[in-house]
């Protein structure tokens, strides 16, 4: 398969095991052609990103080789990898807040005399490059002002400016609406024409289609599909991911509504800069039902649900739980009412990562008879609690007493549905509850959130997945900064474009 | 291990005699029973400080004044012990009770000062430790200082608050099985309460605690106020134990030693008790090795010294590693 001449970049026999037993590549091989566009595509958990973290010199491998250009290549750091002209775009973005683009960009190359810095040329030079690729984006303006798609262009462009010529980008689309979606795929193909190549690691399949002349697929640590086409149909590249067909339709009975279990009256909530961050916003909430709130990040919603579950007191408006109104900042109280949250940082604020999965899953029932006695833990009842949530859930733990830092992604977010649905909440917020989580996972996710509506849950389902929120919601509710732009009655009949536009702000609703 | 061993460099470059020198510094501390009383005894309070720290790092509040309260508790227990009249076993009670108190009423402050306006704790606490040296210096120069005596100390405590020595000819008092006792109280709370429980989270993720339900504000003056207590009531015990009286500046670096030995027992109340023992033996092996070679007692502050700088230092690689380990968790997925 290999021939040096046809494949600039190969990568054979590459096998990592991380220090916790997870054999992360099993002997991958993987070949790269000069200016192709190479979707490289699995589920979260397949070795995908670990695989180009090889590459790339943040990972070391314990066997394999790489090839660059016919020459055996080890990079030991990303500095290097850059210097052989191999950059990699991170889910997490690595860049300086408080400064402008352009200066983040020239960064570690600056232009200038000595200790000078030349602004000037930085952001001439950064220009000329955004000119060259059409990005849309101001390079003066400072990267914490930028959305969080215009940042990750920042990103690409400080890897060209570093002279890159081939560009790893790890789940580019994740954090995007449909419309910057579009326009990064756009840019990308502008730059393969102008022959840089790229490697596009995504989870989702349509994505990678659309932009890929090629395809390779991992599974489980290991290439499923070598340098597939992209002409073969979904459902084949979707089997290959999963090893078995995981269907996203959803069958919804009618919702049966019942009580009013939550309502906002007016509700606003102010940053530091006194601006509005939720904006008037008013609705309610049965029990039974599911309302979706679709909103591209950073447009207040995470600030509505901070408020609703108490942890952020809201700046005016009201809100009431089964009647009650919320008063002053108090989590504990409002999860009293019956309100369980998953918030949307599972990992920073859903769980503690230091501590067991036991005592992770348990601290709702610590108070209560039964699992403690005269203020002391009773640890029996607590790991019987813990090892029935674990099975109940189907959390993948080696043991209940490991940290939860030691587990993935996927088996957090069951840990933290464990807990908070167990609780048999009366309401339910659930913010971006199945981000970055695998397909199959995902769908878990799904019907855990209709099993607890069929039970009569009220849910306030918070996600940019168009297609999530269209499947799940009984109606939905468009948030662009801060306020309610538009509602729908019948997620059915509404596209996500339509979505996309009420989320940009670019479309206002007929009233 | 390299702190000891940047003192036994200091210890060649400045003994005539260097392998004598350490050898009377290892094995002095066990060179009879009246040295090992006294390492022991130097044990105490450095166990109850430690055992006061190690809550409120527990719960991530960085009680740096630690000395302070240990002042403040030592100086109430005097109080107690001089003034009041009572049976024997009551009186120690009462001078404890009076001793982690004001240890607990004056940690109490800055812990709602974080609470309430979100006050730097490194500072304040550290600053009371000034308030705390200055009041006493005040109190011994002027209204409690005994009248019999020419230099600033306060009156003797009374027999009926003292505690009885255990390891005679040792100094070594009964204050070692209080010790033990809290070291056992500390690891009950810490592990197996529902307070220590949710004290614990918290202070590995405050954030996730708030989302939880438990109130961060009450964590932090419950880890300020216990933690003050027991550093205070080590200053009260060290009162009856030993010193019988107050004076001015006694052990003046308990509450930063306590730091290290918490640091080297990971934070864990079972481990308080051999990282104690480590620093007492230190520093009796210190002062053996001053009193019977030509080294300087001050030896031990460069060993002290060394085994800060890797302690502090452990920690920050122990935090690197969790970042990369982090880093490598987010490959997986």
């Amino acid at each position: 398969m290999s021939d040096s001449e046809e494949f600039f970049l190969e990568m054979e026999g590459i096998r990592k095991t991380y220090p916790n037993g997870v054999r992360a590549n099993k002997d991958v091989d993987f070949y790269v052609r000069r200016g192709e566009v190479h979707g490289l595509v699995g589920e979260n958990g397949a070795g995908k990103t670990t695989l180009m973290k090889v590459l790339y010199g943040l990972e070391g491998r314990d066997a394999g080789t790489v090839t660059l250009d016919g020459e055996k290549k080890r990079f030991q750091s990303p500095e290097d990898a850059i210097r052989s002209g191999i950059g990699m775009v991170h889910q997490h973005f690595r860049l300086a807040p408080g400064f402008s683009v352009a200066e983040n960009v020239v960064l570690g190359q600056e232009p200038g005399e000595g200790p000078r810095f030349d602004f000037d040329r930085a952001v001439e030079r950064t220009g000329d490059l955004v000119e060259d690729f059409q990005f849309d984006l101001d390079v003066t303006s400072r990267v914490a002002d930028l959305s969080v798609g215009k940042r990750q262009y920042a990103e690409i462009l400080r890897l060209l400016y570093q002279g890159a010529e081939t560009l790893v980008l790890d789940e580019p689309t994740a954090v995007l609406t449909p419309q910057e979606t579009e326009k990064l795929l756009a840019s990308l193909e502008r730059l393969a024409d102008s022959g840089h190549t790229l490697i596009f690691i995504s989870h989702k399949i349509e994505k990678a289609l659309a932009v890929s002349d090629v395809l390779s697929v991992m599974r489980d640590g290991e290439i499923v599909g070598e340098r597939v086409d992209t002409k073969i149909s979904q459902e084949e590249i979707s089997r290959l991911m999963v090893g078995r067909e995981v269907s996203l339709e959803v069958d919804r009975v009618p919702a049966e509504t019942g009580e009013l279990v939550l309502e906002t009256r007016n509700l606003t909530v102010r940053g530091k800069d006194e601006l509005p961050l939720v904006d008037n916003v008013s609705f309610g909430l049965q029990g039974g039902e599911i309302l979706g709130i679709a909103a591209v990040q950073g447009n207040g919603q995470s600030e509505l649900v901070e408020a609703l579950s108490g942890l952020r007191e809201p700046s005016a408006g009201e809100i009431f739980f089964r009647g009650q109104k919320l008063e002053g900042v108090s989590p504990g109280k409002v999860r009293a009412l019956g309100l369980s949250y998953v918030p949307e940082d599972r990992t920073e604020t859903g769980v503690a990562s230091e501590a067991t999965v036991t005592e992770n899953l348990t601290l709702p029932w610590v108070d209560l008879p039964g699992f403690s006695r005269s203020g002391l833990l009773q640890e029996k009842q607590l790991e019987r609690k813990s090892e029935e949530l674990i099975s109940k859930f189907g959390i993948t733990v080696s043991n209940p007493d490991s940290p939860v830092s030691s587990l993935s992604g996927g088996n957090v977010q069951k840990l933290v549905l464990a807990r908070e649905l167990s609780r048999e909440p009366k309401i339910l917020l659930a913010a971006q509850p199945t981000r970055g989580l695998d397909i199959k996972t995902k769908r878990f996710v799904w019907d855990e959130l209709l099993e607890k509506r069929s039970e009569g849950t009220g849910i306030l389902l918070v996600s940019s997945d168009l297609p999530e929120v269209r499947a799940l919601s009984d109606r939905i509710a468009v948030v662009c900064e801060g306020s309610i732009v538009a509602r729908f009655d019948e997620p059915e009949r509404v596209s996500d474009e339509d979505l996309g536009l009420f989320m940009m702000g670019t479309k206002e609703e007929k009233s | 291990m390299i702190g000891v061993g940047a003192g036994f460099i200091a210890i060649v470059l400045t003994s005539s005699s260097p392998l004598n020198s350490m050898y009377v510094f290892i094995t002095g501390p066990f060179s009879s029973i009246y040295w090992i009383g006294t390492t022991l005894n130097r044990a105490i309070p450095l166990i109850f400080v430690g055992l006061g720290i190690t809550i409120a790092f527990k719960a991530r509040v960085f009680n740096i004044g630690a000395q302070g309260q240990f002042y403040i508790g030592a100086l109430l227990g005097t109080l107690a012990g001089v003034y009041l009249g009572l049976p024997p076993v009551l009186h120690v009670a009462a001078v404890m009770a009076a001793s982690g108190l004001a240890g607990a009423a004056y940690a109490f402050l800055p812990g709602l000062f974080k609470s309430r306006w979100g006050t730097n704790e490194i500072v304040t606490t550290l600053m009371f430790n000034f308030i705390a040296i200055h009041l006493i210096s005040y109190l011994l120069a002027n209204q409690f200082q005994d009248p019999m005596a020419n230099y600033n100390v306060s009156p003797s405590v009374r027999s009926s608050a003292t505690l009885p020595e255990i390891l005679s000819p040792s100094p070594l008092h009964a204050g070692i099985l209080i010790a033990v006792l809290f070291v056992l109280l500390v690891f009950v709370f810490l592990d197996k309460s529902v307070f220590g429980y949710k004290l614990r989270l918290s202070g590995l993720n405050p954030d996730f605690s708030r989302y939880g339900g438990i109130d961060r504000g009450v964590v932090i003056i419950a880890a300020m106020v216990l933690s003050g207590a027991l550093a205070g009531l080590g200053g009260g015990i060290r009162i009856i134990g030993v010193q019988g009286k107050l004076t001015e500046g006694f052990l003046p670096m308990v509450g930063y030693d306590a730091i290290n030995i918490s640091l080297i027992a990971r934070n864990h109340p079972l481990g308080i008790v051999p990282a104690a023992l480590f620093f007492a033996f230190l520093g009796v092996g210190g002062e053996v090795a001053g009193l019977f070679t030509d080294v300087s007692p001050h030896l031990v502050n460069i060993i002290k010294a060394g085994i800060f700088y890797l302690v502090t230092a452990q920690a920050l690689f122990g935090f690197v590693e969790k970042l990369i380990s982090e880093d490598r968790l987010e490959s997986l997925a």
